[in-house]
């Protein structure tokens, strides 16, 4: 007997597309399942999934990292509101016209935007921290 | 217009099982307005899938959760022999439904004694955790550990429960059986339960259905889904429909819950029953490339699981949705205009598994 | 009369013994599939490093070449996942079927072995 894995088809779409594509998806009758973000080297790759009756199809943006601004998809499922606030408090996104905006207060972190960072990005900053712990101590001692 | 005073609800609360903070804008005993916030038990455990190898954090995935640990291992491995395109073998799909049906059964116990301490009936309380400790014990020595399963790996399961040991299980579980129908026969017909939630938190099917609700929280306002008819796992065989109730209360999530808990039963004696013998695992050779979404069903809802590899041994994102977070607008919709004292009872009656949403 | 479904389940149970345990009194019994404690049988260890590897938090620690041979376990670190057990070839790695008792203090355990017997040298065959 084997599993079957189910199709997910990915359409790729620009951002001027994205609320009219969202707003028929909801006159079909889907429901917002996720909305995904991926850190790459020059993008955020932004994936909304939804899902009808077990179907599930997805929606995929690339945004550029230096600028990104995506528009917010509230105005026709108001419960993105959690995973808009989430990519403005993780990534460092901004998203606009939010009906709901927390203004980064929606994930209380320690260290501001979190995920904004690639693999090799994380391990360059780790090292540089603790380049700085080490030199540290040769300063301290200076105050008087 | 009253005076509006603003009282924060958590993250320390009796009621609560983790830490979720409400800002409830308040106007004499009125709650106009809920405002969440999240983050106080952030770990960052997607970013953990860039230090461990792919076939490690089985181990990340299920301590996600304390309650419900093996669908979340469940779904991990899932995704990934979605991506890698493995075929596991039958009798290992059998154990893991008949692991997640215990896990179900366990979760939705824990909630019964949770639901009744909301409304301060802390005897029903302790006698649900009594019979699901029972359970526990069950569990335990089928796989090893209580809470944290350690049984799912990728290509199959690590352990088997042999002839004999089956057996076991099922004359065990005729007594656990027995034992919760009393339980949720209390819940069902007494009328202080009922006074306190037939009425509150009522959520329409059309909002339910656009404001993203998931699992019970959806199945209690009339909407039929539930992941399991995906057929993932062993469920492709089994006989189940979703359990269905219209009313959109408290009430009604409560039955849906307490009915699930009978159905998860049945499903673990039709998996026995045809449970055939095999081998419980493949070897896994390569490293993943390629993306897939996991969509299981875990007592609390449905659950994604995105996995994306790029070829190396470590993943490149890993992300989980948990049926918490997308609970989060329907709980805030209902909590507008009810009344203070209905809070406990209607944040409850989401099953808030604060440590599944952050992460 | 629906106000009162609970009294026979409260009845019957005031009537039987407590459902918890007077711990320290009387102890859980064991279920002998428990991932408890994780032990060491030195002698029979190849220190082969396979366990190391496949610790998914890094607790086990092998030095092969230094004498005497130490294995060095940080208990703090294990998360009791079993994955050490499953892929011992020796079997000299094992868990045992309760868990430790709680410490006030970190530590590890350290095991060593005294270096093996060196090996014979292989004699050339005589025409």
């Amino acid at each position: 007997m084997t599993v079957r894995f189910e199709e997910q088809p990915i359409q790729d779409i620009e951002k001027k597309d994205l609320v009219a594509q969202v707003a028929q998806l909801r006159k079909d009758g889907y429901r917002l399942g996720q909305i995904c973000a991926t850190t790459l080297t020059e993008n955020f790759e932004i994936t909304y999934c939804f899902d009808k009756d077990y179907k599930m199809v997805s929606l995929r943006l690339m945004v550029p990292r230096a600028d990104a601004v995506v528009p917010s998809i509230t105005g026709e499922y108001f419960a993105a509101f959690t995973y808009e606030n989430e990519l403005q408090d993780l990534f460092g996104m901004k998203v606009t016209d939010l009906k709901l905006d927390f203004g980064g207060k929606f994930y209380q972190l320690a260290k501001k935007t979190p995920f904004n960072e690639t693999k090799a990005e994380a391990v360059a900053n780790a090292a540089a921290a603790t380049q700085a712990i080490q030199t540290k101590p040769a300063n301290a001692g200076e105050v008087k | 217009m009253g005076k509006q005073t603003i009282v924060p609800f958590g993250p320390q609360h009796p009621v609560l099982p983790e830490p979720i903070h409400l800002d409830l804008v308040l106007e004499d005993e009125k709650v106009i307005q809920a405002i969440p916030s999240i983050g106080f038990i952030h770990r960052g455990l997607e970013r953990l899938a860039e230090k461990k190898e792919f076939t490690d954090m089985v181990y990340v995935g299920e301590r996600i959760c304390g309650i419900c640990s093996f669908i979340h291992s469940h779904a991990f491995c899932h995704a990934v022999e979605g991506v890698m395109k493995i075929e596991v073998p039958e009798r290992a799909q059998y154990l893991r439904v008949v692991w997640g049906e215990m896990s179900r059964i366990h979760s939705h116990l824990l909630w019964l004694g949770l639901m009744a301490d909301s409304f301060g009936f802390e005897n029903l309380f302790m006698h649900s955790w009594r019979v699901r400790e029972r359970l526990l014990d069950l569990v335990e020595a089928t796989t090893g550990g209580r809470v944290i399963f350690g049984s799912c790996k990728i290509g199959g399961v690590r352990r088997d429960i042999n002839e004999e040991a089956m057996g076991g299980v099922s004359k065990e579980l005729v007594e656990i059986e027995k034992m919760s129908s009393e339980i949720t026969s209390i819940f069902e017909k007494d009328s202080s339960v009922k006074k306190r939630t037939v009425g509150v938190g009522v959520i329409t099917k059309e909002d339910a259905y656009l404001l993203g609700a998931v699992g019970p929280v959806l199945r209690a306002s009339g909407n039929v889904s539930d992941m399991r008819m995906l057929g993932y796992g062993a469920y492709g065989q089994l006989q189940f429909q979703p359990v269905v109730e219209t009313a959109g209360d408290c009430y009604a999530r409560t039955q849906v819950r307490c009915r699930e808990v009978h159905q998860s039963f049945g499903l673990i004696r039709q998996a026995i029953e045809r449970i055939p013998a095999g081998p419980i695992d493949v070897k896994v050779t390569g490293t993943p490339t390629g993306e897939f979404s996991a969509r299981l069903e875990q007592p609390r809802g449905e659950v994604f699981h995105y996995v994306k590899g790029n070829g190396t041994k470590f993943l490149e994102r890993y992300r989980v949705r948990t049926p918490t977070f997308a609970n989060v607008p329907p709980l805030v919709h209902m909590l507008a205009g009810c009344q203070l004292a209905d809070v406990p009872v209607i944040v409850l009656t989401i099953d808030p598994c604060i440590s599944c949403t952050e992460r | 009369m629906p106000y009162f479904q609970m009294s026979k389940l409260a009845i019957f149970s005031s009537m039987k013994k407590p459902a918890t345990r007077l711990y320290p009194f009387e102890v859980r019994p064991d279920i002998d599939k428990t991932r408890g404690r994780i032990e060491l049988q030195v002698e029979t260890c190849t220190f082969c490093g396979l366990c190391a590897k496949k610790c998914p938090t890094g607790a086990i620690e092998m030095d092969r070449k230094a004498s005497p041979r130490w294995f060095h376990l940080d208990r703090f670190k294990c998360i009791l996942c079993g994955a050490c057990v499953d892929g011992c070839a020796s079997k000299s790695i094992t868990s045992e079927a309760h868990w430790a008792p709680p410490v006030d203090k970190r530590g590890s355990m350290i095991w060593t072995q005294a270096a093996p017997p060196p090996k014979p040298t292989p004699t050339t065959p005589t025409a």
